[in-house]
Parts: structure tokens; sequence; C-alpha cells
């Protein structure tokens, strides 16, 4: 899986703080691609465990008839942050992105604008 | 009449509600090839999972939309006939990979699925497009069995993936709950014409056959859609007050049709019968 291999390696490395990352279909809760991770973060269970957190805000959006789309979810432990990003690209797409973050590296503003990137290139 | 000695008829299955796939013969011969180690395709009528040095690398299944359908999807006008992918050189390598990730998954689902079809498998047959990414045939297993588990925590009838879809126009036109619903949703009730089953309305709004196989249920369990088995009785139905035929065990969903008839149509039996599909979805 070159380009998104490619992709996944490009935030591993741009991105400050990153403990690991996943591509991760959230009808399935398979991880397609991980990078990073150990002992201490088990990207395959991170991912599974996380498709139900973007099915339910997905769900949420819906009902709430904004017409808006989720760009990013954050949420914040005591020593990470874990982002979430779901890809928007194609009908059918049912894909995540997965950033985790150490708090004392990270700069999360940074992060933020770099996942975006990463997105938009894994798309065009 | 003497049994036979052949091999004993099948037990009925209740589907499972959680958990992992059920066995089927497709999945133990996958599995054995992949143990093996095998490069070939493995192919049944309804979807084939090609497999290279053991691990899955593409799918295909007649059920679900090919690659080249979900990239001309979407944003993108449907092409003229005959003509090329619109700019199929444009695309970018990501997305085509994202969208042969997504193709393989849909197609898995229906394939993997396939029980005492009858299964060939040709040594050395190399997908039609390069693989992008190589699955163990448990991790593809594992994956299925939650899109299924996942189907049936929304709506745990399995009937409403194969019949076609009938849109509950008297719900429908009380707009109460079509209101709140997504756009994404409206097409696929607006594609509902009683004909197409949801992986032809897949087909046609070149979408994610599983996506649209969760809409559906979605929109069967809001009532929007007539779920079979479900259906409305003429009213020239019999007496409503004659006693329900005894069952001796709580009967699984789908319904049979020899249960106690309702009108779902009436909001208040329908919203009962998705209590108790619910409840029994739980216990």
């Amino acid at each position: 899986m070159p380009n998104t291999d490619m992709s996944l390696k490009d935030a591993m490395s741009s991105i400050d703080g990153a403990l690991g990352v996943a591509l991760v279909d959230y009808n399935s809760g398979m991880a397609l691609g991980t990078l990073g991770g150990g002992p201490e973060l088990d990207l395959t269970v991170a991912a599974a465990g996380n498709t139900d957190v973007v099915r339910a805000k997905l769900r949420a959006i819906e009902i709430l008839n904004l017409g808006e789309s989720i760009e990013d979810i954050l949420i914040t432990l005591s020593s990470q942050y874990h982002l979430i990003r779901p890809l928007t690209s194609r009908a059918g797409s049912s894909l995540f992105l997965y950033l985790a973050l150490d708090r004392k590296r990270a700069n999360l503003a940074m992060a933020r604008h770099q996942l975006r990137r990463i997105e938009s290139e894994l798309e065009i | 009449m003497t049994p036979s000695p052949g091999p004993p008829a099948p037990l009925p299955r209740r589907r499972r509600r959680t958990g992992s796939l059920p066995p089927s013969t497709f999945q133990a011969a996958l599995g054995e090839l992949c143990a093996q180690g095998a490069t070939g395709a493995l192919t049944g009528p309804a979807g084939s999972v090609y497999l290279t040095d053991g691990a899955v690398v593409h799918a295909e299944s007649p059920l679900a939309p090919d690659v080249e359908t979900l990239l001309a999807g979407d944003r993108r006008p449907p092409p003229p006939a005959g003509a090329q992918t619109p700019a199929a050189g444009l695309l970018g390598a990501c997305e085509r990979e994202l969208c042969q990730l997504s193709a393989l998954l849909d197609a898995a689902y229906f394939a993997l699925q396939q029980d005492r079809a009858p299964l060939t498998f040709r040594t050395g047959q190399p997908p039609r497009l390069a693989a992008v990414h190589a699955l163990s045939a448990d991790a593809l297993r594992e994956a299925v069995g939650q899109r299924l588990a996942l189907l049936d925590r929304v709506w745990p009838w399995p009937d409403v993936d194969t019949a076609a879809v009938t849109c509950h126009h008297r719900q429908a036109a009380r707009g109460r709950r079509l209101a709140v619903r997504p756009a994404r949703q409206h097409a696929v009730l607006a594609a509902a014409d009683g004909l197409r089953t949801p992986p032809e309305i897949a087909r046609l709004l070149r979408r994610s056959a599983f996506g649209t196989l969760l809409d559906v249920r979605q929109l069967a369990a809001a009532g929007l859609i007539e779920t079979p088995g479900l259906r409305a009785v003429p009213s020239a139905a019999p007496d409503p007050i004659a006693p329900a035929p005894a069952v001796p065990d709580r009967p699984p969903p789908p319904l049979s049709r020899t249960e106690p008839r309702h009108d779902p149509s009436d909001p208040e039996v329908a919203l009962l019968l998705r209590l108790r599909a619910a409840l029994e979805a739980k216990l």
C-alpha cells in the first residue's frame, strides 16, 4: 500500500509528539494501516474501540440536522491527545484517520493542521 | 420411509447477534487456502476472493459496486454509457487505493457469507487490479463479522437486505421522521421503487453496498421502508381477535407470517414492534 502507507509515515514524521497513527474503517473497526504504537498503545485495539465514537458522533450530527460534517474529534487524556478525522471523500467511504499524541510534546494546533493536510493529500 | 444414510439435514441456524461471523463453506475453504499460502481466486456465485501467497489482496462481488463505480460516484455526474471513468488519470493514487479498500471490504461482505454454494479455486489467477493491501483471512472474517453485528444492532431483520426496497409512503408522507434523515438516506428512499434491492440501489447511486445496507436497515427501523414479513395485511384480514398460533419458543426475527397480524403502518404498533425488536436484539 505505497501511497496510504506514505501518508501514515508522513503523519508520524511531521507531527510532533505522534505516538501512533491508523487508517480505520468505521463500519468494521478494522485498521487498514497502522504505524507507531507499541506495547502501551495497541493501535488495532484503539482503532476498533474508536469506531463507536465516530459512529455515535456522526449519527448525532445527522439527527441534529445541522447540515455540517465532522472535521475532527479531539479526546483529551491526562497524558495523551487522541485526534480522529473522518475521511469525507467519496460516497461509501467509511474511513477515519486516528492519531495518538503525547500531550507534553504535541502542539495541538499544528497537529490538526498537519492532519488536515495529510487528509487532503490522501484524497486528491 | 427409512432415513437415508447421507449427511444429516442442516439444522436451522439462528442469526447470531453479536460476535463473529457464522461459519460458511466459503470461509472454511478460504481459511484452508490461506493456511496453505495459496495464490489464486476462490469464486462462488456471490463473489470472489483473490489470494497472493495466502493473503487476501482483492475481492469482487456481483452484489457490490466495483472500484470504477465507486470512483465515478458521489460528486461527479454519472458518465455517459461507454465513456471512460471521468478524469481517470487525474484521480489521486491514494483515492483509488481508498476506494479499492472500500470495494474489497464491500465484496468480501457478500463473498464470505456464501454457504453451500459451488466454489471453484483457480490457481495463479491474478486480480484484475494491482493489490493495494494484503489482509489475513482471520482479519477479513472479523471485519465482516463486525459489519454483520452492526447491521443486526440497527434492525435485526436480515430479510431487508435482499428484498426489494419499498418506501413506506404513509409514514414518509407524515414527514416527521423523514426530516431528521440525512441527504444520503433521502437518496436511498428516492431510489426505492419497490423493485430494486439494496445492492441494486448501491450500484445506481454508485455507493458502497454495505453503506446502503446500513442506510436501508436504519430506514426500516424508522418505519420509512417496509420490512418484509411486517407488511400490512389487506383489510379483509381474518378476525384479529382470533387466538395467535401457539409458538413454543420465542420466535426469532424475522417474524414468520403465522404471527398475529398487525398493521405496522399504525405508528403506535410500529413503535411497539421496534421496541420488541430492540429488546430481542439485546437479549
